[in-house]
């Protein structure tokens, strides 16, 4: 039986009732929009799900809510040994990205100036066709791929294809590879981890360990333990911040001078002749010209002239270094931001070296056997310097394919990489969203989100293997594919006679799960670290763990959320350290820091906060809140001054600053903080987007001049001179005319994206 | 009936400010835009105190306070209220009744610790966040105070957890979002009375104190800092 509205107020007794039942007998009650989420029809089912976070490179395990089979919240997965139910602002916040209206929802091929929805087979179409068409003239070194991620395992999909295609012009941006990086220029290998249970002394330089880092949580985790323990810890960086927090020892220094600092250590190691002479004996062949140029050039007074820091603090430092039994002077990728960057990281190994690496281990056997590294050829180190020459060499470059990179809001120059980047014949992106990089592509195929994906995150940073898995909690919303999926593809179409062993992404995947599965090493995440004694009882054939084949195992490995082998063997590092140059001032240091500034200028300092990794901060409402909050400023550059520099300069705290580079002029609230080096201005990175996301603010990196380290290609961060050139007064009407003195040109601050 | 407290260990937080954006998602506290924020209209239950330095450079460290509602055992907010619409509950919590509050904010100035907030606005987010709502909170409407619950939402349902498992509450079912997400485990919550708890045991560490003591608050949460950090 129908009842139609008529018949249904007749039932109820007419007009009346309706009315005294709430009203409904006219109109329905309309429902505001902000009241929708929390009206929400149904029946609110709550579940829980295990995944990795990839937003940095720390591959935490995440515990993931869901109401009604929708991601609401994420939390750390307490069972994860990387994190230990800790998590951090990012990771709290990365839920939002799912749901980012701004998402792309399917591929977009731009005509005219405008993208245009095309559907996946056109997409991938365009794209096979003009690869191979370069492809079949022999040209492709005129064809550039640049990826970043976070995932190992992408990484080597990217290296294999490369080397499939010939495609030699890979930059690849991955944390750990570039952490490592300067390792393959003067090491035979690269350690794999701090070994903390040795470890007494450890010399940060650079790293923002705590932060953003191989590692961060575990690192917040053992600076609490180590210091419970007594142990020291030196931080050489050129902020004092949280991961400086928890630390004895701040030498501040921008990075230009790390590798003085290093080298003015070392003088004293070798001096009190308090290092390893076995080690260097046997594994640092170019030893006796190293302690000679460092015994003739790096004397505590002649360190202290060079880059201001005081002789006795280096005394003091080198000290602490030269008695501990099994020191660690680390760094990672964040060094290699300045014009010395790889240069300081050599010098830092060669100080490692004095001591025989005994602060840091390896692991015995390699985890996993990736596809990339079946082929030794494809250690071609190829890096951004690479790109930047070949694409200021108009024309050179054919075709750029750029996934999960947003290279021109992570580049000094902006705009003139834009006008570079535009003038390349083909660009295609795998970005989920239009941004500074992608807006400049012909053909965006969207890859998936983080919450939709599968893929495998190794970790070797704790002295264990780990393996997180990010797996898909929700079935993609749109039209998105999997960038690595694209490029197994690619490479079956470009190359039919290459023989893969997988059909796809997962596939790949799951054959390297298979490793796992058949070397019956390691637990799942979801147990605690079983005892010695049931761990000897393994090694003799004991396994409770039995699982009935390897689907078995797959289904266990996804719903523990990963994998670790506790009692994974380990070894001392001993790496062979040869320069492969003769020594001169050169090989370590190319500039001075302590030049000093003329009056009224300062260095600019870009520093980086745990909201940010590689300008990824603007799509979270509440990260960009939040970011500048402890300074009580909301969406809007700031610049951190020393009081006694501010006073010089006649500058009040909190004051409207327009601030000059040579690329031009930008506002900034001034703060006043006592811990900022004298004749700095910091300013943070991560506002200033203007097709991403939340585009407050401005990116002092647009600013920045054009400098970088020649060997990695990495940006420098603190090299640029920077002026006040106007205050806004207090309580004046018309303030120094700063709207119109902005230099917006110099941002491209056009407005977001238009495509149909 | 315990008594809930904190505490926070000053000289393990790293003031990476996890606890802040857990509070802010964890209870649905709006996000305001830039005007708003620069009127004094930004809603955080758990902030960072504004940074400040001990020492001089460079020798000098920041000495951040993670500040929420300390949750007062003589709260000075509920007194004044007129039509009772804030309140200490039986366990210590000191609670809002969001429907009852008539937005007059007395308890806001009556806070020595600025821990209350205002919503000068309806409700209206960024829609990506909207879809994140914790369906256990309510989203408060325009004209009414709000503050740090110590997650109260999460007390009732580990309550409910814990009865339909035929089971008392255990120390570990109820812990706010701040606590739980805390990288560095610096932050401790559980029952002050009961001598078996970790807060218990902190709150006779040699580094306690307590904001503002001097007013009588008698807050319930604790920091910990040995001078040398
Ligand atoms: S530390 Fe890195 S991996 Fe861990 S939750 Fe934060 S962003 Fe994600
Ligand atoms: S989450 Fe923990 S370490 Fe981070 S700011 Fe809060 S209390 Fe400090």
């Amino acid at each position: 039986m129908e009842i139609n509205r008529r018949e249904f107020m007749k039932l109820i007794g007419g007009s009346f009732a309706g009315l005294a039942i709430g009203g409904a007998a006219g109109t329905l009650m309309k429902i505001p929009k902000s009241m929708e989420p929390v009206l929400y029809t149904g029946p609110r089912k709550e579940s829980w799900k295990l995944t990795a976070c990839a937003n940095c490179p720390g591959g935490c395990s995440l515990k993931v809510r869901l109401i009604d089979e929708f991601p609401i919240q994420a939390f750390g997965n307490p069972l994860s040994p990387v994190n230990k139910g800790g998590i951090c602002s990012i990771g709290l916040a990365s839920v939002a990205s799912l749901y980012h209206p701004d998402r792309l929802t399917g591929p977009l091929k731009n005509v005219d100036g405008k993208f245009v929805s095309i559907t996946y087979d056109e997409a991938y179409k365009i794209l096979s066709d003009k690869l191979g068409k370069i492809l079949s003239k022999n040209n492709q070194d005129n064809i550039f791929i640049i990826a970043q991620t976070e995932s190992q395992l992408k990484a080597s999909i990217f290296k294999k294809f490369s080397d499939e295609t010939g495609i030699k012009n890979l930059v690849l941006d991955e944390f750990h590879s570039n952490s490592i990086y300067p390792y393959s220029l003067i090491s035979d290998k690269a350690p794999d981890f701090i070994d903390f249970e040795k470890c007494d002394y450890l010399l940060n330089f650079g790293s923002r360990m705590t932060e953003i880092s191989d590692n961060p949580l575990y690192f917040t985790r053992k600076i609490i333990e180590h210091r419970a323990k007594g142990y020291k810890i030196g931080v050489v960086q050129p902020k004092l911040n949280s991961s400086v927090a928890k630390t004895d020892d701040w030498v501040p220094l921008l990075p230009i001078s790390f590798a003085d600092f290093a080298l003015g250590i070392a003088y004293i190691l070798i001096k009190d002749e308090k290092y390893d002479k076995n080690f260097v004996g046997k594994y640092f062949p170019e030893f006796n010209e190293y302690k000679q140029f460092v015994l003739d050039n790096y004397y505590p007074e002649k360190v202290e002239e060079l880059i201001g820091v005081p002789a006795d603090k280096i005394l003091s430092i080198g000290r602490d270094f030269e008695k501990a039994s099994a020191p660690a002077a680390y760094f990672d990728e964040s060094l290699l931001y300045s014009t010395n960057g790889t240069k300081n990281a050599m010098a830092i190994i060669a100080l490692n070296a004095l001591k025989g690496f005994s602060g840091y281990g390896t692991l015995k056997d390699d985890l996993l056997k990736l596809e990339s590294e079946k082929n030794p050829n494809s250690k071609e180190d190829v890096t951004f310097a690479r790109f930047k020459e070949r694409v200021a060499d108009n024309g050179s470059i054919q075709a750029l394919l750029i996934s999960g990179s947003n290279i021109v809001f992570n580049s000094p120059n902006q705009e003139e990489l834009k006008k570079q980047i535009s003038s390349i014949p083909f660009v295609a992106s795998f970005s989920s969203f239009i941004d500074e990089t992608s807006v400049l592509a012909n053909l965006i195929i969207p890859d998936h989100d983080n919450f939709e994906r599968l893929d495998l995150l190794p970790g070797e940073s704790m002295g264990f293997p780990t393996i997180t898995v990010q797996q898909p909690i929700v079935t993609p919303f749109f039209n998105t594919t999997d960038t690595s999926d694209v490029f197994i593809s690619l490479m079956k179409d470009l190359k039919p006679d290459v023989k893969l062993t997988y059909q796809n992404y997962s596939d790949y995947l799951k054959q390297i799960a298979k490793q796992l599965y058949t070397n019956h090493t390691g637990i799942l995440m979801d147990q605690r670290k079983p005892t010695a004694i049931e761990n000897g009882l393994k090694k003799i054939g004991w396994d409770s763990s039995q699982f009935s084949g390897f689907d078995d195992f797959w289904d266990g490995f996804l719903e523990a959320g990963g994998w670790w082998n506790p009692y994974a063997a380990k070894e001392s590092f001993n790496p062979k350290i040869e320069f492969k140059q003769k020594f001169s001032k050169e090989l370590f240091t190319s500039g001075n820091a302590t030049t000093s500034v003329s009056k009224n200028k300062l260095r600019m300092n870009i520093f980086r906060k745990n909201f940010d990794y590689k300008g990824n901060m603007s799509i979270y409402p509440v990260l960009v809140e939040q970011f500048g909050s402890n300074w009580t400023v909301f969406y809007e550059l700031w610049a951190e001054i020393n009081p006694e520099t501010a006073q010089k300069l006649s500058v009040n705290d909190r004051s409207k600053v327009l601030l000059r580079t040579t690329s031009g002029n930008f506002p900034a609230i001034l703060i006043y903080n006592p811990s900022i080096i004298p004749g700095n201005l910091d300013i943070p990175f991560g506002l200033g987007h203007t097709n991403f996301g939340n585009n407050c603010g401005y990116n002092p990196l647009a600013y920045s001049d054009d400098l970088f380290d020649r060997k990695s290609g990495k940006p420098s961060f603190s090299e640029t001179i920077i002026e006040i050139v106007s205050v806004e007064k207090q309580g004046e009407s018309s303030p120094l005319a700063f709207n119109n003195s902005t230099d917006k040109t110099k941002v491209g601050n056009q407005d977001r994206r238009t495509y149909a | 009936m315990p008594r809930y407290g904190m505490v926070i260990d000053l000289n393990k937080c790293n003031q990476c400010g996890a606890c802040v954006t857990a509070c802010k998602l964890e209870n649905n506290v709006q996000i305001v835009s830039k005007e708003n924020a620069d009127m004094g209209r930004a809603m955080y239950w758990m902030k960072m105190l504004d940074i400040n330095y001990e020492g001089s450079y460079p020798e000098i460290r920041p000495t951040n306070i993670p500040m929420l509602c300390q949750q007062c055992d003589e709260p000075s907010c509920t007194k004044v209220c007129p039509v009772r619409a804030t309140y200490k509950r039986d366990d210590g919590i000191v609670a809002q009744i969001y429907p009852q509050c008539i937005g007059c904010r007395y308890c806001m100035a009556n806070c020595p610790y600025t821990a209350k907030v205002f919503n000068w606005l309806k409700d209206e987010q960024p829609v990506e966040n909207e879809k994140c709502y914790n369906t256990d909170v309510s989203v408060r409407p325009k004209g009414i105070v709000e503050k740090c619950t110590f997650c109260i939402h999460r007390l009732q349902k580990a309550k409910e957890n814990a009865k339909s498992e035929h089971r008392k509450l255990e120390e570990d079912d109820y812990i706010p979002a701040c606590a739980e997400v805390c990288p560095s485990n610096a932050i401790y919550f559980g029952d002050l009375d009961d001598p078996k708890s970790q807060v218990a045991k902190l709150v006779h560490d040699y580094r306690k104190f307590t904001l503002q003591e001097e007013l009588g608050t008698k807050p319930k949460v604790y920091y910990l800092s040995a001078k040398s950090e």
